[in-house]
C-alpha cells in the first residue's frame, strides 16, 4: 500500500511541479523533490529521481547539455555541507539551503553562460535567484506535509 | 564531511561535468536524449492540462455562461444579414483582386504545407535562457529543427530542438536569433536581430541609401538559407542615420505578439529546391547589395 501511494505521490509531484514551473521562468520546482528524498535519507529513490530530474530540466531548457547536472550536484554537496553544520531537518535548514541557492544560481549562470559565449543578464539572474530562494521552501514544507500521507500506515 | 574530501568530490564532479560537456558538444547525444526525455514528458503532462483547460471552457461556455444570449442572438442574426449584404457587394471585387494578383505574378507557392500546432507552455525551468515556446509537434509530425513558424500575422521563429512529440521553438526576439530581411517597398536587406522580451528588435548592415522608412514592412529575403523568402516578420519603428555609420540604425516591433501566442503554424517544405532558394511567394528581385551576393536563379525542373 506504502509502494501505491509513494508512486501516486511522485506521479501528482512531478506534473504539479512541471506546471509550476511553466508559470514562472526559470523555476526549478523539482528540486524540492530531491530536497524531500535526501531529508528522508533514500539514497536509491535519489539516485533514480536525480537522473529523471537532469533529462527533464536539461530537455525542455535552451542550453547545451550539463547545467543541470552541475546545479543538482552543487545542490547535493550543499545539503552535505549544511548538514554537517546544522542538525535538523526542519523549516529552518531548507530556508538555509535556499539562502545558500541563490549565489549558487548566480555562479552557474555567470559561469555556463561564458563557457556558452552567451552574455548573461545580471537583472534575470538576480530575479531567477530570488523567486527560487522564496518559492522552495515553501513548496517544500507543502510536500513534506503532503508526505505525511505516504507515510501514514 | 572533511575538507578534503569535499574538495575531492567536487573536483571529481567537475572533471565529470566537463567530460559530459565536451563530448556532448562534439557528439549532441546527451542533448538528444534529454530532449526526448524532457520534451516528452512536458507533452505527456501539459497535453491533457490544455486538453482538460480547453473541454471546461467550452462547457462554461456553452451551458453556463448563457447570460444575455437572446439579445446577443438577435443582434448576431441582424449582423449575419448585413454581412450576406456586404459579401454579395464584394464578390465582383474579390474576382478583380484574382485577376489582379494573376497580373502581378503573386501567387503563393505550393511547395509549402501548413501544419497548425498548439503552444503548450512558453519559456520553463532553470536552463530554459532562451526566449522561447514549447509546441504540441515533434519531428514525427513535421517539427524538425529549423523549420521556421509563423503566424497570420507573420513570423515567429524557427525550430531549436525537437522530440518525438513536441519541440522547442526559438522566438526571433531572442537576443540570439538572426534574420536576413529586406524592406517590402525599398527592398533594403539587413539582419534583423532579437534583444530580447523587452526591447524593439535591430536591423543591423542596413544601406543608408536605399531608403528604409518607418512604418515599412520587413520580410524575410531567404539570403540566410533558413528561413524562405517572402514570409511577413516586423514593422519597421524607427530609421535613423548616424554621423558615425554608413549603415541607417533601425528598430523594429515584430508582427505577432509574442506573449500571447496560442496557436502557430509550422511550414513544412514539400518541393524540392535547396534551402537557400525556397520561396513562399515568386521571387522578386532584390538590389545587389555590397553584402550578400544576388539569389542564384533555381534550375528549370
Amino acid at each position: 500500500m506504502k509502494t501505491i501511494k509513494e508512486w501516486l505521490w511522485w506521479l501528482a509531484f512531478i506534473p504539479f511541479s512541471l506546471w509550476v514551473q511553466s508559470h514562472t521562468p526559470g523555476l526549478d520546482a523539482l528540486v524540492v523533490g530531491l530536497i524531500v528524498l535526501a531529508l528522508e535519507e533514500r539514497l536509491r529513490a535519489l539516485l533514480l529521481f536525480l537522473p529523471l530530474c537532469i533529462l527533464i530540466q536539461e530537455g525542455i531548457g535552451t542550453q547545451p547539455f550539463g547545467a543541470s547536472f552541475l546545479w543538482y550536484a552543487a545542490i547535493l554537496i550543499l545539503l552535505g555541507v549544511l548538514h554537517s553544520f546544522v542538525e535538523g531537518r526542519n523549516f529552518f535548514f531548507v530556508v538555509l539551503l535556499a539562502l545558500a541557492m541563490a549565489p549558487l544560481t548566480m555562479l552557474l549562470g555567470y559561469g555556463l553562460g561564458s563557457l556558452q559565449v552567451v552574455a548573461p543578464n545580471i537583472h534575470t539572474l538576480l530575479g531567477k535567484s530570488i523567486v527560487q530562494v522564496l518559492f522552495t521552501p515553501p513548496y517544500w514544507a507543502l510536500a513534506a506535509w503532503t508526505r505525511r500521507w505516504v507515510h501514514r500506515v | 564531511m572533511s575538507i578534503r574530501r569535499l574538495f575531492a568530490l567536487i573536483l571529481c564532479l567537475l572533471f565529470l561535468f566537463m567530460g559530459l560537456y565536451s563530448w556532448n558538444q562534439r557528439t549532441a547525444t546527451l542533448d538528444n536524449v534529454a530532449s526526448e526525455v524532457g520534451l516528452e514528458v512536458l507533452y505527456a503532462v501539459f497535453t491533457p492540462l490544455h486538453e482538460a483547460r480547453a473541454s471546461i471552457k467550452e462547457f462554461w461556455n456553452s451551458y453556463i455562461d448563457l447570460v444575455d444570449m437572446r439579445a446577443e442572438n438577435a443582434k448576431l442574426v441582424a449582423r449575419v444579414k448585413e454581412l450576406e449584404n456586404a459579401m454579395l457587394r464584394h464578390s465582383e471585387n474579390e474576382a478583380e483582386l484574382k485577376r489582379l494578383r494573376e497580373l502581378l505574378s503573386l501567387p503563393l507557392n505550393d511547395d509549402w504545407r501548413a501544419i497548425a500546432a498548439t503552444v503548450l507552455t512558453g519559456r520553463m525551468g532553470p536552463n530554459a535562457v532562451l526566449e522561447s515556446v514549447t509546441i504540441n509537434r515533434g519531428y514525427l509530425s513535421g517539427a524538425t529543427p529549423g523549420t521556421p513558424l509563423m503566424t497570420r500575422q507573420g513570423l515567429v521563429g524557427r525550430i531549436l530542438r525537437s522530440s518525438a512529440h513536441s519541440s522547442t521553438v526559438l522566438l526571433l526576439i531572442d537576443s540570439g536569433c538572426r534574420v536576413a530581411v529586406l524592406g517590402q517597398e525599398s527592398r533594403a536587406t539587413g539582419i534583423l536581430a532579437g534583444r530580447g522580451a523587452q526591447y524593439p528588435l535591430d536591423v543591423r548592415f542596413v544601406d543608408r541609401t536605399l531608403g528604409l522608412k518607418e512604418g515599412e514592412m520587413l520580410i524575410t529575403s531567404g539570403l540566410d538559407g533558413v528561413y524562405p523568402r517572402g514570409i511577413p516578420v516586423a514593422r519597421v519603428i524607427s530609421a535613423k542615420q548616424t554621423e558615425y555609420s554608413q549603415f541607417l540604425q533601425v528598430r523594429a516591433v515584430p508582427l505577432v505578439q509574442m506573449q500571447t501566442l496560442e496557436n502557430v503554424l509550422l511550414m513544412e517544405y514539400t518541393g524540392a529546391l535547396p534551402l537557400g532558394e525556397r520561396s513562399f511567394s515568386e521571387p522578386r528581385e532584390i538590389p545587389n547589395s555590397p553584402f550578400f551576393p544576388p539569389p542564384k536563379s533555381s534550375p528549370a525542373p
